[in-house]
């Protein structure tokens, strides 16, 4: 009973370690945020709510957050479907370009978009060469560009939660449905769409929480116009030691993020419980 | 009899093995920039650690600001001796009182340098030049000064930094080129103002000047470090590095502060060693830079774009520092928006 117990609680010291890391760094954020020298304690919020071009990195952050989510999900869900209906060497094979996907240095993969869908990459030699364009199409450089590198990041976060939860719905299911006349697409919505929900709702938090902190994609692949909160966090914090501004901004963006993942969740649990 | 041999042979592989610990006993741990800038600092802080019989080890900084935030961070108890890094950072650093004064009467060496480079928290060390670059084979005209970055034949072509690039030199040399200065910025912003219709992308960083003009994104970075172009450069190059006559010109000084007092002593040693001539042109060999003491040399590489000493424009970078916030809004609402 005893090793029981002293093992339960060896399991969980980690987590609590962990837990008190994450509170004390959010509460000295908090705090730092709130330290306003010679003026009031929301005085940096004020800065940051009150100025267009501060607000526009919540804007767009959310915005490309969405787009992203939405686009890795569809592309994600997509390839989760193909992968409960392959064989085992495919499957294999889906997997380990996903994790090699996962596991590769960021920066590398950033610029080998660049050099695929750059002004003088090989999709705009190739339109170029075929007569299709006159010039250069913008592939990168704006929210296009951002979006697609943070999908390709952010596929791996996608699919495997859905993979997770399709692979343990029972084929039967699906044949059942089929033996009643069910068409294909019909089954699809109303039996395994609603049933993999858990697994799409895990998608959409990472995918949508991981977009919205992203760093090195939108100041690599947005060409400067697309720069979301974590760049303006970094550059008041360490090109101008602004931490309290700094902070303030993540705190905001950290705080929104929060609602709009709370509100899904709670929308999500409603619908799994009236699926 | 037999001699047993064993004991004394471990015993004195032990004192062997440590010979070079007691040897050795001073530490310096310079911070520095990776690539080509540790290989610099390298050659220098190697010959100083066998001049002198000391370990010195080295910390890389991803970029000069972060450089600075680490040695705010461990202010209170300091692990980095020197700092190599920018005049315009250390005055910052010095402003927040993380360096460790200069004692000149300590360091009868630092007299080797024309006195304007030593100042009472560090000491500029080599001159960094700045300019454009452009690709001969994708510009469709020969650019020679500031105002061609302007020409609507380089309509999505160009690529120029951000407005923290560098320090904000990037707005420093918009104006000075327009006849303004750090105190004047307005011809500058209305120069950036006639160039922007030509900006495809910008950047941050120094490392992606070079990558956004070397993979053909761009055919020409409008503001850049001539040390990372150097080596592109010389006859059959496409690539063209221009510091246009007739504007002042604006560099930037590498530099090295003492960060830690616990190490002082040593620290003042290395900024005298690394203000001699061999150690100024052993650094410029690798980095393409040009020394602040007249007795070292340039690398051939950079001889043709050595400028006229009165030509070199000294910013004032407690301005600069103290503007550069305001001027980065303008530069995000005007210039870095579509």
């Amino acid at each position: 009973m005893r090793s029981l117990t002293t093992g339960r609680a060896a399991l969980i010291a980690p987590a609590v370690a962990l837990l008190a890391l994450l509170l004390l760094a959010l509460s000295s954020l908090i705090a730092a945020s709130v330290v306003v020298p010679g003026g009031p304690w929301y005085g940096h919020y004020r800065k940051f709510f009150g100025d267009d071009l501060y607000v526009a990195y919540i804007y767009r952050s959310f915005r490309v957050a969405a787009y992203t989510t939405v686009c890795a999900l569809v592309i994600g869900y997509a390839t989760a479907y193909v992968m409960t209906r392959v064989s085992m060497l495919t499957r294999r094979l889906i997997v380990i370009v996903l994790i090699l996907q996962f596991f590769s240095v960021s920066v590398t993969r950033i610029y080998s978009i660049i050099l695929l869908l750059g002004n003088n990459g090989v999709v705009n030699r190739t339109l170029l060469g075929i007569g299709a364009i006159d010039a250069p199409v913008r592939l990168i450089y704006n929210e296009l560009g951002v979006v697609i590198g943070l999908v390709n990041a952010a596929l791996p976060f996608a699919v495997f939660p859905i993979y997770s939860v399709l692979e343990r719905i029972p084929i039967s299911l699906r044949e059942a449905a089929h033996t009643l006349g069910a068409q294909r697409t019909r089954t699809f919505w109303q039996i395994l769409f609603p049933l993999s929900l858990p697994g799409v709702g895990a998608s959409v938090v990472i995918v949508f929480l991981y977009s919205l902190g992203a760093f090195a994609t939108p100041l690599l692949l947005g060409g400067g116009f697309v720069d979301l909160i974590s760049v303006f966090s970094y550059e008041q914090a360490i090109n101008f030691s602004n931490y309290g501004f700094a902070a303030a901004g993540a705190i905001a963006s950290s705080a929104l993020g929060l609602a709009a993942v709370y509100g899904f969740t709670a929308l999500l649990e409603r619908q799994v419980r009236t699926a | 009899m037999r001699t047993n041999y064993s004991i004394p042979a471990v015993l004195a592989t032990i004192v062997i093995g440590m010979m070079p610990a007691f040897a050795a006993a001073e530490t310096l741990v310079i911070q520095t920039w990776s690539g080509v800038w540790e290989t610099g600092a390298r050659a220098v802080g190697d010959s100083f650690a066998k001049k002198y019989n000391v370990e010195v080890k080295y910390e890389l900084q991803q970029n000069t600001r972060l450089g600075i935030a680490k040695l705010r961070a461990q202010a209170a108890s300091p692990t980095i001796d020197i700092a190599f890094s920018t005049n315009d950072a250390l005055e910052q650093a010095a402003s927040e009182n993380l360096l460790v004064p200069v004692d000149l009467k300590a360091a009868p060496g630092l007299s080797a340098l024309p006195q304007k480079f030593v100042h009472k928290n560090y000491v500029e060390v080599m001159n960094i030049l700045f300019g454009f670059v452009y690709r001969k084979d994708m510009a469709a005209f020969e650019l020679t000064k500031w105002e061609d970055l302007a020409d609507p034949r380089l309509k999505g072509k160009l690529g120029v930094p951000t407005a923290q690039f560098a320090g904000g030199r990037w707005l420093i040399m918009a104006a000075l080129a327009n006849g303004g200065s750090e105190n004047n910025i307005e011809p500058g912003f209305a120069f950036l103002k006639r160039i922007k219709p030509n900006v495809l992308s910008f950047y941050s960083t120094d490392g992606e000047s070079v990558k956004v003009i070397q993979s053909g994104e761009v055919a020409v970075a409008g503001f850049g470090i001539l040390s990372d172009f150097a080596k592109l450069l010389g006859s059959g190059s496409p690539y063209r590095f221009v510091i246009p006559d007739g504007s002042p010109v604006l560099t930037s000084v590498v530099s090295v502060g003492m960060a830690n007092p616990r190490n002082a002593a040593l620290s003042l040693k290395f900024l005298e060693h690394i203000a001699q001539p061999e150690a100024q042109a052993a650094y410029c060999a690798v980095i393409n830079c040009t020394p602040v003491n007249p007795k070292a040399s340039p690398p051939d590489a950079i001889k043709d774009f050595r400028p006229a000493p009165e030509r070199i424009y000294a910013a004032d970078f407690s301005t600069i520092n103290k503007k550069l916030p305001e001027w980065d809004e303008w530069y995000k609402k005007e210039i870095q928006a579509r």
